[in-house]
């Protein structure tokens, strides 16, 4: 007779028994990465989402990209990074050649054709690239060496982030595998814009879109290009599998300059894991080489695990962007700048950034990462948790609570309005649900009543587009190209654009405008110090912190550096110290 | 019983159908634009949204026409009286939504289009003008023209125009533009002179025609017969030809999308189905017969376990039996299954089995403990019986007794629970699909919920409720089945 207590340990040493065999840690020369969602298509001119950038860095190349340490611009299907040539007061050339070196899967060289079938690709109408298209806008004409095929030229607008748009935006796509036919290869760019019915009606042009549409998922829809790996399978939901391409043309060299040559792994596995429990669970037992976005609470609770500690190196990588509040601007009670600067006296930042995010972000005063030391104006200081201020700012604005059920009132417009704001948050966010909390406590010791009011995130994202708010938290990424603040602080972008706050008076306005076609440093910094000065004064927005993204990677990678860039680190650069020397 | 099944199935068509509409009327009410979320993405997870370039209005008209949103969604609509039946047409929301509230206010059509366009033309006059000299109070007046909606009374639209005046005389901007402003105080004051209220409470009735979204989703808008356009850009075939459309975020055919997540669904839910009865039958049997305290054991612990719920359960258990710094058991997750090459079949089905013993016990172990609890029931009635003590009085064997007389008769309510069981298991769990990572019908939902994919979720919708009456239709038949007394057929007289 088995008794119970038996029975279940031998039921415990029976699947101990049959666990499977521990992986062999890296001795196949496979990376895992830990992912919540897949992307939702990988084709570089038409997928929009974050997840696929990093898959997009491996399987495809750009003229110039930038380097993951020094952030500066470094050529990699380009010689070099061209010096813009100024033709008149409004528009530049950039001229880039390709490497000798480069070439596609197929052998063939990769050429300038190439380069001007992606843009006009992107431009082409039924294309799904309405993103990029934006981007494009600035270029004004192709053109393309008689007798040198590698060689090509972009006049474009004077603006700042020309050489991003033209260089470090799109990868290059091989003509050969998306067009054929040649349907808008003969094309010139005047003609893609200006009478676009036309393409539709050319031999291949449908066969082409139905390429660069396709999401990618199926093997026959795979995207194809110049990247040291190419996509070997895609299981929906599952994962996504790499695979480096054997004798691939950058292997010749020389990577110190730039890392993005570098191809070590052979394989690098993308695991698709939604439940962050069990993600961390299976980076315990080693089924994971790398997680990142992992929250605070969690990266808190990894660190003070042994078997993690063991085995990964923590990393807490600066993001290029930041978390604020936004206050509308044209609301009856916001509209009065003293309330916007209370309000940014009742931010208890400091306890947001111990309490709630970890202690890893950074204070900032305005738009500029400080991490851009050229441009953040440092003399400036952010604001802080000071009631005493907060409560002089509302008395002297009027604010005063007259029938003392604590919460202040002023007449406005004849009518007596109370001092009461609403909180949205996209519901599901702990963390900013939390901040409104904190908000709501600091701003009753002031008199001023704070309503929380979570939104499903589509609906979140339409409140604020429309300005239907008062105050507002959300977060902003940036990519790496020169920061553009027309889109955030331009007045013509209260309506429709990222102008949440409706900021902008006539003198910002110019501010913003010559700092989009001013290329000079100094004179850029200091367009970028009065600008920053203006925010600081209105306060459209507050501040809160600088983004980070908190990462584990497995100590078999040895001491890895972490990048600014997303996701922090770079795939293929991972080297287990046994895999042999390439 | 062959007629009644042949009628059944046959009310599944306008069951089917009345479904669908439904469905589509309830997708109308949902905030969020699924065409501005395929164009602009942003990133919920992180609730990070990326400052892009504004998407032009012809990126959106493309877009919106790509997506076939660029029709009106059915065959009629019904509005109040001030909604012409080309609202519809205006492809900007934001717009759209502004004209519809100024009709409403002022109730004739083309004054508040004449209003409109004498709005933009004055905006667009003010915003052309932005590269030269400028001044605070051109952006002023571009923030009063913003902000003639809300609301669009005729009190604040002649405040705001009084202020506009204002602004652009102080401005020194009066000259430009005097005869745009002029233009829109006249739009104006045409609109408020032929204003009806009245139109607000009449019922509008419009006919579309079958140039709309539904009919282009369940019928197709391909030719039935005969060979179709080659130039033409078609939306598909139709549900009803078995063309579910293609997924707006992934695009594949949705079809292909929920085969795929289907096979991993249906592999758990049909092993869920036969141990939640094959082990209820066990369990029910045993504790309703004879008398012994431990009997109750297995009830009590598995009613504990339906107190609690799945998500808190799965999380439970992973943290305690996936965890090296605990009991290393079992895997974190489905997905990262991995079957060395050339294993035996034997070895195959261990590795199967390990990374399916949680996310099945998640599964079963809510169902069971009810299931079991109705059998017992059922059972324990059934011993009660006249014919119970007639077969005992008959010396028929106890466990023949049991087995065939008691079971049939205490079938009954679990049958019931089957028309439910089926469409809850064979449409996934959105909660244990998350935390064991199981690719499966649950999750693929629940992404597309959140990304409002309409074509994947109207189709799974109907696919869960075509389970539905299947489940409704098979409990039916084991009803006759397990009790000759129900009959489905009119009784003969006589």
């Amino acid at each position: 007779m088995v008794r119970p207590l038996e029975r279940l340990l031998i039921l415990v040493l029976f699947f101990s028994a049959c666990q499977s065999p521990e992986p062999q840690k890296g001795g196949d020369g496979t990376v895992r990465v830990h992912k919540t969602s897949e992307p939702a298509g990988l084709n570089p001119i038409t997928s929009t989402g974050s997840e696929a950038l990093e898959i997009q860095n491996c399987l495809f190349q750009k003229l110039l990209d930038h380097h993951l340490y020094t952030e500066e611009l470094v050529p990699v299907l380009a010689e070099e990074v061209p010096e813009p040539e100024i033709l008149n007061d409004s528009t530049i050339r950039l001229t880039y050649r390709i490497r000798e070196e480069a070439r596609w899967d197929n052998g063939d060289p990769i050429r300038a054709k190439d380069v001007a079938f992606t843009i006009k690709a992107a431009l082409s109408p039924g294309i799904d690239a309405q993103v990029k298209k934006g981007y494009l806008s600035i270029i004004r004409a192709i053109e393309r060496s008689e007798d040198d095929p590698k060689k090509i030229a972009f006049v474009c607008d004077r603006y700042i982030r020309a050489l991003y748009s033209t260089g470090a935006e799109l990868a290059i796509l091989p003509a050969h595998v998306y067009d054929p036919e040649g349907a808008i290869s003969s094309l010139k760019l005047r003609t893609i814009r200006e009478d676009p019915d036309s393409i539709k009606k050319r031999e291949g042009y449908k066969e082409m879109r139905d390429r660069l549409n396709a999401k990618g998922i199926a093997p026959e829809d795979h995207p194809k290009g110049s990247g040291p790996y190419r996509l070997q399978k895609w299981v929906a939901k599952e994962k996504l599998v790499l695979e480096r391409k054997k004798d691939h043309w950058t292997q010749k060299l020389d990577t110190t300059p730039n890392p993005y040559f570098t191809a070590h792994p052979k394989r690098i596995l993308h695991l698709i894991i939604p439940d962050k429990t069990s993600a961390l669970k299976a980076l315990k037992k080693e089924k994971l080489d790398v997680i990142d976005h992992l929250s605070a609470d969690r990266f808190g609770s990894l660190k003070n695990s042994k078997s993690i500690e063991e085995h990964f190196h923590y990393k807490v990588a600066p993001q290029l962007g930041y978390s604020y509040l936004t206050l509308r601007m044209d609301d009856p009670i916001l509209q009065d700048r003293s309330v916007r600067k209370a309000l940014a006296c009742l931010v208890p930042k400091e306890r947001i950034r111990s309490d709630l995010t970890g202690g890893h972000g950074k204070f900032l005063v305005g738009p500029v990462h400080p991490s851009k030391e050229r441009y953040y104006h440092d003399a400036l200081s952010p604001y802080r948790f000071d009631l005493e201020k907060a409560q002089k700012l509302l008395d002297r604005a009027g604010w005063k609570d007259r029938n003392g059920d604590g919460i202040r009132e002023k007449q406005i417009q004849g009518e007596p309005k109370k001092l009461s704001l609403s909180f949205l948050y996209n519901a599901g966010s702990e963390t900013r649900k939390k901040v409104g909390v904190l908000l709501k406590e600091n701003s009753k010791k002031a008199g001023i009543r704070i309503k929380l009011e979570p939104a499903e995130w589509s609906i979140y994202s339409q409140m604020l587009e429309k300005g239907n708010f008062q105050v507002a938290i959300g977060g902003f990424a940036f990519s790496n190209a020169p920061q553009d603040p027309r889109q955030l602080f331009h007045s013509s972008a209260s309506d429709g654009g990222s102008n949440y706050a409706g900021f902008g008076s006539a003198r910002t306005d110019s501010l913003i405008d010559s700092l989009r076609v001013t290329l000079d440093p100094e004179e850029r910094k200091s367009y970028w110090y009065a600008l920053q000065e203006a925010i600081h004064q209105e306060v459209p927005m507050i501040f809160l912190q600088t983004a980070v993204n908190r990462l584990a990677i497995n100590k078999r990678f040895g001491e890895v550096k972490s990048s600014r860039i997303l996701p922090g680190f770079w795939a293929p650069g991972l080297r287990d110290t046994s895999w042999a020397e390439p | 019983m062959l007629r009644y099944i042949l009628q059944r199935l046959l009310l599944f068509v306008p069951t089917f159908f009345g479904i669908s509409v439904f469905v589509f009327f309830l997708s109308e009410q949902v905030p969020g634009d699924p065409v501005k979320m395929q164009l602009k993405g942003g990133d919920p997870a992180q609730g990070m949204n990326s400052p892009q370039q504004r998407i032009s209005d012809q990126a959106y008209r493309e877009m919106r026409q790509r997506m076939g949103w660029d029709v009106p969604p059915f065959y009629f609509s019904i509005s109040d009286g001030t909604i012409p039946d080309t609202l519809h047409r205006i492809p900007d929301p934001k717009k759209r939504e502004r004209v519809q509230r100024l009709a409403w206010e002022y109730g004739t059509w083309e004054q508040v289009q004449a209003f409109m366009k004498a709005r933009d033309r004055l905006l667009q006059k003010l915003k052309k003008g932005t590269s030269g000299k400028k001044n605070d109070e051109k952006i002023e007046a571009k923030r009063t023209l913003y902000s003639f909606f809300s609301p669009p009374t005729p009190e604040k639209i002649s405040q705001k125009l009084q202020d506009l005046r204002r602004i652009l005389n102080k401005g020194h901007l009066w000259n430009d533009h005097s005869a745009s402003f002029q233009a829109l105080e006249g739009a104006f004051h045409a609109m408020v002179q032929n204003r009806c209220e009245w139109k607000r409470y009449l019922p509008a009735f419009h006919w579309h025609g079958s140039e709309n979204r539904y009919h282009n989703w369940f019928f197709g808008d391909r030719p039935w017969f005969g060979t179709s356009d080659a130039d033409k850009e078609y939306a598909g075939y139709g549900v009803i030809r078995g063309d579910l459309g293609h997924s707006f975020f992934q695009g594949r055919p949705v079809g292909k999308i929920l085969w795929d997540a289907f096979s991993y669904t249906f592999l758990f839910g049909s092993i869920a189905i036969l141990l939640i009865y094959g082990g209820s039958l066990l369990i029910g049997v045993y504790t309703s017969v004879g008398r012994h305290p431990l009997k109750e054991g297995p009830q009590t612990l598995l009613l504990l376990l339906y107190s609690m719920p799945e998500f808190w359960i799965g999380t439970l258990l992973i943290t305690l039996l996936a965890d090296p710094d605990l009991l290393n058991l079992f895997p974190a997750a489905y997905t990262l299954m991995e079957i060395p090459e050339g294993a035996p079949w034997w070895q195959q089905g261990l590795i199967h089995l390990q990374h399916m013993i949680l996310p099945l016990f998640c599964f079963t172990y809510g169902s069971l403990a009810y299931v079991s609890r109705q059998l017992k029931g059922g059972m324990l009635d059934a011993f009660r019986s006249d014919h119970m003590r007639s077969a005992i009085a008959r010396g028929i064997p106890r466990g023949s007794r049991i087995w065939k007389h008691a079971l049939k008769n205490a079938l009954l309510p679990i049958i019931t629970v089957f028309g439910t069981l089926l469409p809850y298991l064979l449409s996934g769990s959105v909660i244990i699909e998350s935390i064991f990572s199981i690719p499966g019908l649950g999750r693929t939902t629940y992404q597309a919920l959140m990304a409002r994919d309409y074509p994947v979720i109207f189709s799974m919708l109907l696919f869960s409720s075509l389970l539905t009456m299947i489940g409704t239709l098979l409990s039916d038949i084991l009803y006759a089945w397990a009790d000759p007394r129900i009959a489905y057929r009119k009784k003969e007289k006589g």
